[in-house]
């Protein structure tokens, strides 16, 4: 370069400076005002752990390896958590209908108990699976469940709602009419099980529109539907209703901590799926990332990957075929409340 | 009318390309191994050879040079671990069309679209479907390794003498990020993460400080990075994904207006790279210095 350009010296005055720096902070201050880190949804003050559904997942997790535990380790357990080890210990024995019978009265002696009833739910859906899965094989042409699991979890659930109304009850019936999409997945049941269960929740989050299991479970089934289609008996959906709903969750899940960092990574990866699903790929991406950051869950870290290696256009149609391919995976259902606390 | 000699043409040890080239490869070495870049090896072959085929072959045929295809790696490098595509092909098309844009695409004696940011603009606007740009994750999400990109990368930007330019770059960024979350558009996460992935780090420390197409006075670097930001954030705020790129191919298509206010106020920049020229036959002798191979 000819002459002194290429080192010739940009000069600023130390005002200049100090106006450039003064204003580059105040746009920092109303960027950090307006969007936040994350564009969270804001969060009540004074929230509770308890009113947002969180509090002791420690205890609950002891309370779950308890009713896991062989017999005689039950000193000092109360009576409707020593009734639901009984309950399970026979349903492992292969005495489905006494296990059951024995879990459905713990429920009914703790029906707020989310262990019990979740230990209730995944027994019934891995027999009425078990069941189905056998008769598929012998190829048998009627597939009519045996009498103990034909209407169940609904029907002891429905009852345990009508007798003993609240937030968890109601929670278990919605989880319950999800296990059945989840079962049975052709569309003519998918669609109403699932409105069912929408309706159930946004019952739940009308008066406690911070409980989080709820929240949860509603963002998941709005993700889950289908984007080009309506369900039927249904309006459809906002385009951001499974964001909304997953990005309070994520909302209160940091402003209550605690969280184990698979459940943080499982709700970041909703959330970046929930974005996906709305056309916002770059949000999506991010969320991923926050995930993938959250966790070193080795299914979780590898689902990731998958998601990375989408394109933009054809990111919908590999979602969905994702999110269908998770529904379907019975082994871990989606509505085993236990991610909350394992 | 006499014929042109034969030359060899290499870049000599101390032309900045070279340490460039060295840190690039490194830096694909170790985002194959560790960084979780998930490229094909096979489709960064095929980039690679591709674009240095045609430099070579261009070279002899238009200015009777042997060249070692220097700038050529380095452009077919990046297009290798930028672009995302389950077809090879694309990635051959894309280095082609990025090397040909250098001797076809030129005002005066000098090309003025960066190489690697034209083929990934054509690849992306002309292989719609087929052709991306690799999401900017690529780290693996640990930040320790993007702030040692960005430190390197910066160190490296003083040696080639294109701080400025980098360092206008990155301030732009930073605040059309937080005008676009003041204006409502995301968190500061989404907007300022980018600054860490791998996309971003090779446009900023590969493509935008490319010696020959960028203005060669200062000031003008300054507000060359300065306009990249800007129109990179508009294009942002109105969420078209490539955005950077795209700032960048519109911005190079007015260069020649910037070479020319320069030249008219006297300045001329002499050709940056510092290549070893040999003269095989019809000249007079070997000759080493800036440029004087006039490596296209």
């Amino acid at each position: 370069m000819t002459g002194s350009a290429n080192r010739a010296r940009v000069r600023l005055s130390p005002t200049t400076v100090v106006i450039g720096l003064a204003a580059v902070a105040a746009l920092a201050g109303l960027a950090l005002w307006r969007g936040g880190m994350l564009d969270l949804p804001g969060v009540p003050a004074g929230l509770t752990a308890s009113q947002a559904g969180l509090a002791d997942l420690a205890l609950l997790r002891g309370r779950a390896l308890r009713l896991e535990a062989p017999a005689g380790h039950d000193e000092g357990v109360d009576p409707a958590m020593a009734l639901a080890a009984e309950g399970l210990a026979a349903v492992r024995r292969g005495e489905a209908e006494q296990g059951l019978e024995k879990l459905c009265e713990a429920l009914s002696r703790k029906p707020r108990d989310l262990v019990i009833g979740n230990a209730y739910r995944m027994a019934v859906f891995h027999l009425r699976r078990t069941w189905l899965a056998d008769v598929t094989r012998r190829e048998t042409l009627a597939k009519r469940l045996p009498p103990y699991l034909e209407r169940e979890p609904v029907a002891t659930l429905e009852r345990l709602r009508r007798e003993h109304p609240s937030r968890e009850t109601t929670l278990q019936l919605a989880l319950a009419w999800v296990d059945e999409l989840m079962l049975f997945p052709a569309l003519e049941i998918q669609a109403p099980a699932s409105v069912e269960s929408v309706n159930l929740l946004s019952e739940v989050l009308a008066s406690d529109p911070v409980y989080v299991p709820a929240l949860y479970g509603r963002g998941l089934n709005y993700l889950h539907r289908p984007a080009r289609l309506v369900w039927p008996e249904a309006r459809k959906a906002a385009p951001d209703a499974a964001s909304r709903d997953l990005a309070l969750c994520v909302a209160i899940g940091r402003r209550i901590g605690g969280a184990p960092p698979r459940l943080v990574a499982t709700l970041a990866l909703a959330l970046g799926d929930a974005y996906a699903k709305e056309g916002r790929p770059g949000h999506a991406r991010s969320w991923w990332q926050i995930a993938q950051n959250s966790s070193r869950d080795s299914a979780l870290l590898e689902s990731i990957r998958r998601r990375f290696a989408w394109q933009d256009d054809e990111m919908l149609d590999r979602l969905e075929a994702e999110l269908e391919g998770r529904l379907l995976d019975l082994e871990q259902p989606l509505t085993d409340l236990s991610v909350m606390w394992r | 009318m006499p014929t042109k000699p034969l030359q060899v043409v290499a870049p000599g040890l101390r032309d900045p390309r070279l340490m460039l080239a060295v840190a690039l490869s490194l830096w694909t070495v170790l985002g194959q191994t560790f960084l979780y870049f998930n490229r094909d090896p096979g489709q960064i072959a095929v980039a690679v050879g591709a674009g240095c085929a045609l430099d070579m072959l261009l070279a002899f045929a238009l200015h009777r040079q042997i060249l070692v295809p220097i700038s050529a790696y380095i452009t077919t490098l990046s297009i290798g671990i930028l672009i995302a595509s389950s077809d090879w092909r694309v990635f051959a098309i894309a280095s082609l069309w990025s090397i040909a844009s250098k001797y076809l695409l030129r005002a005066g004696d000098r090309h003025y679209f960066n190489p690697s940011n034209f083929g990934i603009v054509a690849a992306v606007t002309l292989m719609h479907g087929t052709a991306t740009v690799a999401p900017g994750s690529q780290w693996g999400g640990d930040y320790r390794v993007a702030a040692l990109i960005m430190a390197l990368g910066l160190a490296m930007m003083k040696r080639v003498q294109r701080l400025d330019l980098v360092l206008a770059w990155l301030g732009g960024y930073t605040v059309m990020s937080l005008l676009r979350v003041a204006l409502g558009q995301g968190g500061l996460v989404f907007a300022l993460g980018p600054l860490t992935g791998a996309e971003f780090a090779l446009f900023t420390f590969s493509m935008i400080p490319d010696p020959k197409t960028n203005p060669p006075t200062r000031g003008a670097r300054i507000v060359w990075g300065l306009l990249i930001a800007a129109l990179d954030g508009v294009l942002r705020f109105l969420e078209v994904r490539y955005s950077m790129f795209y700032a960048l191919f519109a911005l190079c298509a007015v260069l020649p207006l910037f070479r020319q206010l320069a030249l008219a106020r006297g300045i001329r920049e002499a050709d940056p790279w510092r290549t070893v020229v040999l003269v095989l036959r019809g000249g007079p002798e070997a000759a080493v210095g800036a440029g004087e191979g006039r490596a296209p």
